[in-house]
């Protein structure tokens, strides 16, 4: 189905009109009259279609509207589907490949209009003998502006060409002519890129990923303030989405600014702030996290949910219904209330007081310890002091230690994971990277572990409330038992899972890396 | 990828039709679509516009010499290709004979990535080719005529299917060309499908907008779109849809 379609730049004094007539060689020309097109580009929040060189924007064809499913490098479209983007989900694809294809890359995000570009469209058609179309262009006079609305800005005038397949021949001959008789230069850019610069959106400008740029010369107090003000930014950006609940990755990464603030506070600020300051931070960020707790973990499993719902025997699954309802309702309540709290004083106080602090007040905060000390010091004590508390913790863990300890061994990972990202642009990228990428395998399983604890308690809260709202027929709590007794399956395969990971995180190679990066050896 | 062939031993029941509307229609629907027409008479390629050739003829094809992708052609619709007739296809049956029974189904399989869906628009014979057709196919569409005639076909393709032990296969029929004005069509509709479990409910009408294809050389959906044809067969793609995914 390939078909590239190749994109020329015309003089502003280049018209369809003349590009048709010029045609009249290669076949029977048929020139449209123009017509006002719009097609919107779409991509997630974190740009994951633009980060993997693909885009989709929903423009009209000639049965109505279609979705184009794009690759950026040439244009060509993967897939083209009737109709638009109903949810902005996956789902909204057709079942099969294509569906697969754009989950695997936007996952459970919501595709957003990014960019609205509005043209007037000149179709070009080149026939052969028997009418049949042969080649296809078309003139474009582009003006591009942000989704919900704005100035529109002028992008120029583009001519398109995409051949049909088997017809190359006619597209060689139409591209000499339009060589000879106009000065079109060809773009490989994506016009869409073109039109979101041109808007004054930066494609890639947000990723739940901490990529800070500190100087190994700064000072503690200097850096300090760069983290929180890149998580306060993080968090500030996902307050909306959050609100809304467009997607559960806006609540996740608010969740993950939040939480990486409380273990700076804890880890690295007790060097360069006041403790009362600390504990008054600490204390608001606590009840900021606590205030999403149920949001997520009801998104949690609405996340899982086809894949608890297909671990059942298919005679089970439809009674499962009533329950994905529960929990549907039960976000919908709770996304209220964390949308109230996220508009209310309360949290914009402490959004705002931290925000002043950042921006004006933090100097003026025991300013001797700013300069004390150095960034890369405080770095290198902080990791050395919880690799080595993890791999204490994690050693005295044997098969019958209780499921607390593997939760503290938790935290005390997420700590360190939290310092190892907070510093990592003050170390050899390679080698931080071969930390990370070990201590989040080592991670993983105790995640899993500790998310099938929490995933089992909370079904049997969810039994219990169902059948107290008459909500459960017994069919249904058969069918969620067996939700339960599969997550414990998989509790039991962590943990399992936990030795082998720990040996792996323990190597003699990963120990001699951490030692040879963050021991002090002064 | 689904394969999904019209077929019919009997000729003149509407397979090159049914064909051509149901690939557009998946097409419409956003399945990637290849039409491959088998008939040596060309007439798919013909309603499509598209010259009854391909370079190096069936000889190339069947022997794996020459690459389906390179003789695919465009149509005028948005994801519907076909790989147009030629009249060496009339020796399908001679150059399939020296193959294995699943050649077919190994020469369709690097289409596999490209492609949602191919339907075969199958000429009107039981020979070789339709062995390699049915082993190659998913689901086995049979365009009836409600005659008596036609019902007796169907029966010698069931013995086909069991004799040769094609057993993966699906088989649907339909009601094709149905005059409703005549009592014998309407009964002989209401009996056979009452008493046949693998029938669609879907009734092509016979219509003077479908024998126009041939003037417009595009679907009767395509150009008639509120025709009593077209809905018809708008139905029967949501019913033959169904049983393909």
């Amino acid at each position: 189905m390939t078909t590239i379609t190749t994109q020329f730049r015309l003089a502003p004094d280049d018209t369809a009109q003349q590009i048709a007539e010029s045609l009249g060689r290669v076949g029977e020309v048929v020139c449209k009259p123009a017509e006002r097109q719009q097609s919107v580009y779409y991509d997630t929040f974190d740009w994951r279609l633009y980060a993997c060189g693909k885009y989709i924007v929903v423009r009209p064809g000639p049965l109505g509207s279609e979705v184009h499913f794009c690759d950026a490098r040439d244009r060509n479209a993967i897939t083209i589907t009737p109709g638009d983007l109903p949810t902005g989900f996956a789902e909204d694809f057709p079942p099969g490949l294509i569906r697969d294809l754009v989950r695997e890359i936007i996952d459970v995000r919501r595709l957003l209009p990014c960019l609205t570009v509005t043209s007037d469209h000149t179709p070009i058609t080149i026939r052969n003998r028997e009418a049949k179309t042969v080649l296809r262009l078309a003139v474009d006079d582009m003006q591009a502006r942000q989704p919900d609305g704005g100035e529109p800005v002028d992008l120029g005038r583009y001519l398109a060409m995409t051949p049909v397949r088997g017809y190359r021949k006619a597209e060689s001959r139409a591209r000499k002519i339009l060589g000879d008789h106009f000065t079109a230069h060809r773009t490989d850019a994506p016009i869409h890129i073109a039109g979101l610069v041109a808007v004054g959106t930066i494609p890639g400008n947000y990723t739940s990923k901490l990529k800070l740029k500190l100087d190994p010369r700064m000072s503690a107090g200097d850096a300090v303030r760069h983290i929180h003000l890149a998580l306060l930014d993080t968090m500030e950006r996902n307050e909306a989405g959050t609100a809304e609940n467009i997607d559960p990755e806006f609540l996740h990464d608010f969740r993950v600014a939040i939480r990486r603030t409380r273990s700076a506070l804890a880890q690295i600020d007790r060097d360069v702030l006041p403790p009362a300051i600390i504990a008054k931070a600490q204390k608001d960020f606590r009840w900021i996290g606590q205030q999403t707790n149920t949001m997520r973990d009801l998104d949690v499993y609405l996340i899982d949910f086809p894949g608890l719902q297909a671990a059942l025997p298919e005679a089970y699954r439809a009674h499962l219904q009533p329950f994905q309802e529960y929990l549907c309702n039960e976000s919908r309540a709770e996304t209220k209330k964390v949308a109230a709290m996220v508009r209310g004083k309360r949290y914009r106080g402490i959004r705002d007081r931290w925000r002043a602090l950042l921006d004006e007040g933090f100097d003026a905060l025991a300013p001797e310890k700013h300069t004390e000390t150095g960034v890369k010091a405080l770095a290198d004590a902080r990791i050395w002091k919880f690799y080595r508390r993890v791999i204490r913790e994690s050693s005295a863990i044997d098969d019958s230690s209780p499921a607390e300890a593997l939760h503290d061994l938790r935290i005390t990972c997420k700590k360190l994971r939290y310092l190892l990202e907070f510093f990592q642009s003050l170390y050899p990228q390679d080698d931080i990277k071969k930390l990370i990428k070990s201590l989040r395998n080592f991670q993983n399983v105790l995640g899993t572990f500790q998310d099938t604890e929490i995933q089992s308690l909370a079904i049997l809260r969810f039994g219990r409330e169902m059948t107290a709202a008459r909500a459960a027929p017994v069919e249904t709590q058969m069918a969620m038992g067996m939700v339960a007794e599969s997550i414990l399956l998989r509790q039991g395969v962590a943990r399992q899972a936990f030795q082998e990971q720990f040996e792996k995180f323990s190597r003699p190679d990963v120990r001699a890396l951490f030692a040879e990066l963050f021991k002090n050896r002064g | 990828m689904r394969v999904l062939s019209i077929y019919n031993m009997k000729g003149g029941v509407g397979k090159t039709a049914t064909a051509v509307n149901l690939s557009y229609l998946a097409a419409a629907a956003g399945h990637r679509t290849l039409i491959w027409d088998l008939d040596p008479q060309g007439a798919s390629s013909f309603y499509f516009r598209v010259k009854p050739k391909v370079k190096g003829g069936s000889k190339k094809i069947v022997r794996g010499k020459s690459d389906l992708d390179d003789l695919i052609k465009g149509t005028d619709f948005t994801n519907l290709d076909i790989l147009p007739a030629d009249f060496s296809y009339r020796e399908l049956d001679l150059q399939f004979a020296d193959s294995k029974q699943s050649r077919m189904k190994k020469l369709i399989a690097p289409l596999r990535k490209e492609y949602d869906l191919i339907v075969f628009d199958c000429p009107p014979s039981i020979s070789e080719l339709s062995q390699q057709i049915f082993r190659a196919s998913d689901l086995l569409l049979v365009p009836l005529l409600p005659t008596t005639l036609s019902i007796r076909t169907l029966e010698q393709i069931q013995d086909f299917l069991k004799k040769e032990r094609v057993t993966k296969l699906e088989l649907r029929t339909f009601f094709s060309m149905v005059d409703r004005r005549k009592k014998m069509h309407r009964e002989f509709v209401e009996d056979f499908a009452a008493n046949s479990a693998d029938h669609l409910t879907a009734c092509i009408p016979y219509s003077s907008a479908v024998e126009k294809m041939g003037l417009e050389r595009r679907p009767v959906v395509d150009f008639a779109p509120r025709s009593a044809p077209a809905a018809a067969y708008r139905d029967l793609w949501t019913q033959v849809s169904y049983e393909l995914w």
